[in-house]
């Protein structure tokens, strides 16, 4: 956490404000992860393999560019 | 009962375009059959609710962290007085809408006697045992941690520290500072105690071997540091179960601080 003095709440504000989106964006991002497992898990016992579940779900739950 | 695309949609994943596309490519992928077998599988894993245990000494903000952070309907009772759980219960929390379902299991304040302890100790371990995410909350102007860590000692197997966040709430109340009540944040003089707590937190869990990793300091009552106590938890929590806790987000929206 940055130094605060009396004078800059409001910087301090700012940066809860963008610590608070950026946990709410890593929240996202682990139950994404979890959720792409479970698919890639039920996807194989009805016939949808990892190669299927990436084309069909795509950039929702996979990272294309890694 | 939500499908896989209600499930996206829960978690803030993907366009209605991009929905549709998914439907349409899972349509065309699967026999009906499987295509449903598909859905009643993912619901199956959705709809067992996920358990939150909490522990902690009595009057430390239990229920009320569940309040903040779920949002149940109706919301846990809160004692102010008289420590409101008894006898360990293991609740299901119904939450707002299609949110779904929690189990909570909220056991008594410990320490209120040497006697109820000893009752209530081996419950604490096994309903730990079983717990998805467990959150050990102290409160953070308590500055006598002896108890807790003779309690954690007792409790805390190396399995289960690896499920175990430790939070401290109540950091409004730290002295000496005010809450800044326009802004919804700590004053300069609160910063630097939440920060000495949480030095001193992880200092006296180490005294008792314990190299605690997930410590978070949050205000129940103010809001504060939700977000980041719901992510700390689905760290903690168990693979598999981190997407459908994740879906009973429901960090509301006075939680987060203000720009005035």
């Amino acid at each position: 956490m940055g130094a605060l003095t009396p004078q800059d709440p409001e910087r301090r504000l700012r940066e809860i404000l963008a610590q608070d989106s950026e946990e709410r964006q890593r929240i996202k991002e682990l139950a994404r992860t979890d959720l792409r497992e479970a698919i890639e898990s039920v996807g194989k016992l009805v016939g949808l393999y990892v190669g299927d579940v990436e084309r069909v779900f795509g950039p929702i739950l996979f990272d294309l560019d890694d | 009962m939500p499908n896989i695309l209600d499930i996206l949609r829960r978690l803030g994943l993907g366009s209605d375009a991009e929905l549709a596309h998914i439907e349409q490519e899972l349509d065309a992928r699967l026999p009906k059959r499987e295509r449903v077998r598909f859905d009643r599988e993912l619901e199956r894993i959705y709809e067992t609710p996920p358990k939150i245990t909490l522990i902690g000494k009595t009057g430390v903000g239990k229920s009320k962290t569940i309040n903040a952070l779920f949002d149940p309907r109706p919301a846990l009772r809160v004692g102010h007085i008289r420590a409101t759980t008894k006898r360990p219960t293991q609740r299901v929390v119904h939450l707002g809408g299609k949110r779904g379902r929690l189990v909570v299991a909220e056991l008594p304040g410990l320490s209120e006697s040497i006697r109820a302890d000893r009752e209530y100790l081996p419950l604490a371990r096994h309903e730990l045992q079983t717990a998805d995410v467990a959150i050990w909350i102290l409160k953070a102007d308590d500055r006598a941690l002896g108890d807790e860590q003779r309690l954690m000692k007792s409790v805390l197997t190396p399995k289960l520290r690896k499920r175990l966040v430790v939070g401290i709430n109540q950091i409004d109340e730290l002295q000496p500072g005010r809450w800044m009540d326009e802004y919804n944040i700590p004053s300069v003089e609160q910063e630097e105690s939440i920060n000495q707590k949480v030095r001193d937190v992880k200092r006296k869990l180490r005294e008792i071997g314990i190299v605690p990793t997930r410590i978070v300091p949050y205000s129940a009552h103010r809001g504060y540091q939700l977000a980041y106590l719901f992510r700390v938890m689905l760290e903690a929590c168990a693979p598999g179960k981190v997407w459908v806790v994740g879906s009973r987000e429901a960090i509301a929206p006075y939680a987060s601080p203000r720009l005035s």
